[in-house]
């Protein structure tokens, strides 16, 4: 459990240097805390999300993304920290700034009663730049007939009206707090080339929670991983998927203890074997691991999917040998997009 | 041509499709001087992130697999002796030192690896055979 | 922005208005003798409430209270916890309009709809016995002095029911709280105006604008820093 931080966090001062130079973070965290009871639900987060990339943002359920992404939307007041919106403190944001980002709350949330017409002429005053073909071509390509009742339609259909009503004001930013929950995969589908047609649209960002690795492999620049409230992965795609390593190591008998070394993120012992799990393993980690005079050393990558679930299982896996949630396991990087 | 990405594959999806390029080129389905489909357009295709498909393109472009040319799109390269013959003997060797250790593992006589190397080859579009340097 | 929002809310409530309206449609012409039926009865001399004065007579005043007691109670907490427990809060909110425009135009369509949903009704019954001829017992604008105070109150019992909608305490009892001091404000107003020779209609409207006021910036400071999940 890590050591709950009690002071107010300092500005830090601009953000990192872009490739391009001159843009900001879309969103940049500070110390962003959140408590419920005496419970950090959200761990001292310093996120940043640069613009115009696609980021994925993970964790298990419970790990605290929802509430961060209410807290970054003001609809949730942090417990310590703070954070920008497009530059903005998020507790002092511009109404015509909040114009300018869309929010796809988790559930889709609509008032029920509402014809999709009715829905489309309560929001569209609200926004100067409101493109009513781009609503009306997204309307059309999932077959959305602007009579229907929200009451009616299932649940992909709401999460696509959801959509169309946060994407036709043309936002900078794109916030989206799971919007694939509970889509069939051909819905889902759907969503992610609708996604593919915004990131087109140059110079957008968009922050999404997902628990389908597979539909954030595709389509995310950079990937976030909240453990228990902390991020512990802030990186691109590939570069986690590159660096998180299982390693199989058979012996001839019961296997001996491995002492704690850099970047081993947990491990099990499973007869005669020891699988582990490294984030990063280099000469240090081969030197360590060869120490225990293995019969055999085999070392597999993964996919994001079984990438993400090795680095997250944690504590909670049955026989393990060490129980090591190392922090320095973090593959925190500050490249830009890739 | 059809491109197909799997994300349950622990390749990365750049290397996929880059993979499927290659192949693509050798089997003769994509011919030199072919126009590929734009970052956006292949994209769309495989509901992939346009960044991802870029990364792809340039990366071959830097090995020589494609080109580039401004304002008309991403072409397939011509086939260029880069490598010295040396060179080139030395990593076919490696790929086939590669690929027979893991048919005597699998259990296969060497007549059976060679029919069976005669029988795919037939697949691929094969160069002439470079003259002597 | 704020047109739309103030259609919704009129949308959202419509039932609850029609319901209203429809429940003080009947106390008003019980209370002037329109039978449904026939049209309106020559005199009261049928015995049909033969000896009662309008507005005087309690039970008016109680039926009145009750009506428009429950119509500003659900009214209240139609407009604040239906957005909680379906989530719309989270679509609601996220506009580019501060959260004190977006509230205050709950509020204000709210605290309209109880003033003239209950008001006019009043009015008409008022004026019907202000009439000559429509009643054989004396009439004076005073007499709907009682009923005018109930109307008044019953802004603090909307807002009231309101506040305890919007807050979102965790259990009910802390919820429950300013509803229920609102109901022993009411109960206080309609004694102190039966039984208090000084507690007159400026007193009463001063005392009812302050509690509204002090209400609303209540709720107001709820909406701008609670947690909305």
């Amino acid at each position: 459990m890590n050591a709950t931080p009690s002071l107010p966090i300092k500005p830090e001062p601009a953000s990192q240097q872009r490739s391009d130079g001159t843009l900001p973070d879309a969103i940049a965290t500070y110390g962003l805390t959140k408590y419920y009871g005496d419970r950090a639900v959200v761990d001292s987060l310093d996120l940043r999300v640069p613009h115009g990339s696609v980021y994925g943002f993970l964790g298990r359920n419970g790990a605290g993304k929802s509430t961060a992404i209410k807290m970054l939307m003001g609809m949730v007041r942090p417990s310590h920290g703070r954070a920008t919106l497009l530059g903005e403190e998020i507790d002092d944001i511009r109404p015509e700034t909040r114009s300018r980002i869309a929010y796809l709350a988790e559930g889709h949330p609509l008032y029920r009663w509402m014809r999709i017409r009715d829905a489309v002429r309560f929001t569209r005053p609200f926004y100067p730049t409101w493109n009513d073909e781009l609503l009306e071509q997204i309307l059309k390509h999932f077959e959305l007939p602007l009579g229907a009742k929200i009451r009616r339609l299932s649940n992909g259909q709401r999460a696509q009206v959801s959509l169309a009503l946060a994407v036709a004001p043309d936002p900078e930013l794109l916030v989206l707090d799971d919007p694939t929950l509970g889509l069939d995969t051909v819905v889902r589908r759907d969503f992610l080339e609708s996604l593919i047609q915004i990131i087109h649209r140059q110079g957008r960002t968009i922050l999404f929670s997902s628990h389908i690795l597979g539909d954030v492999d595709r389509v995310a620049d950079r990937i976030g991983i909240l453990v228990d409230g902390a991020l512990r992965v802030d990186c691109p795609t590939d570069h986690f998927k590159q660096t998180v390593r299982k390693v199989l190591l058979e012996f001839a008998s019961t296997p001996p203890e491995l002492a704690p070394c850099k970047g081993l993120v947990s491990g099990q012992q499973v007869a005669n074997r020891l699988e582990l799990i490294f984030a990063g393993f280099g000469d240090e980690q081969r030197q360590a691991v060869e120490a225990l005079s293995p019969v055999s050393i085999d070392v597999v990558e993964l996919n994001l999917e079984d990438a993400f679930i090795e680095y997250t299982r944690g504590t909670k896996r049955a026989l393990p040998v060490f129980i090591q949630e190392r922090s320095d396991a973090q593959t925190t990087s500050s490249q830009g997009a890739a | 041509m059809d491109f197909r990405i799997s994300t349950s594959s622990r390749r990365p999806i750049y290397r996929q499709l880059a993979d499927q390029i290659r192949e693509g080129i050798a089997r003769g389905r994509l011919g030199s001087g072919q126009r590929l489909p734009s970052v956006r357009e292949l994209s769309r295709t495989l509901v992939v992130n346009p960044n991802t498909v870029a990364r792809c393109y340039t990366e071959l472009e830097r090995e020589g697999v494609l080109n580039t040319r401004q304002g008309l799109g991403v072409f397939v390269a011509e086939p260029k002796a880069e490598l010295t013959k040396s060179a080139r003997k030395q990593k076919l060797t490696e790929t086939l030192d590669r690929f027979l250790t893991e048919a005597v593992h699998l259990g296969f006589s060497s007549d059976e690896v060679l029919a069976a190397v005669s029988e795919r080859a037939e697949r691929f579009q094969w160069n002439s055979p470079v003259s002597r340097a | 922005m704020l047109k739309q929002l103030a259609v919704k809310e009129l949308r959202e409530t419509a039932g609850l208005t029609v319901l209203a309206l429809l429940a003080f449609f009947v106390l008003v012409t019980h209370e002037t003798g329109f039978s449904l039926l026939n049209g309106p009865t020559d005199q009261f001399s049928i015995g049909w409430r033969s000896g009662t004065i309008p507005f005087v007579h309690h039970d008016f005043l109680i039926i009145f209270s009750l009506i428009s007691g429950f119509f500003a109670i659900l009214l209240g907490l139609r407009q604040s916890v239906w957005e909680s427990i379906s989530g719309t809060y989270l679509f609601l909110l996220h506009r580019p309009l501060s959260r004190a425009r977006v509230v205050g135009v709950k509020l204000t369509v709210g605290v309209l709809l109880v003033l003239v949903c209950c008001g006019v009704p009043l009015l008409i019954y008022a004026l019907w016995a202000a009439m000559p001829g429509t009643h054989a017992s004396p009439f004076e604008w005073s007499m709907t002095a009682p009923a005018w105070n109930a109307w008044l109150v019953m802004t603090i019992v909307y807002f009231g029911f309101f506040l305890s909608g919007m807050r979102p305490a965790r259990w009910y009892a802390s919820r429950l709280f300013p509803a229920a001091a609102t109901c022993f404000l009411v109960f206080l107003s309609v004694i102190l105006f039966m039984e208090v020779p000084w507690w007159n209609g400026f007193v009463a409207l001063a005392t009812v604008l302050l509690v509204d006021a002090m209400l609303v910036a209540v709720i107001l400071h709820v909406a701008r820093t609670r947690d909305y999940s």
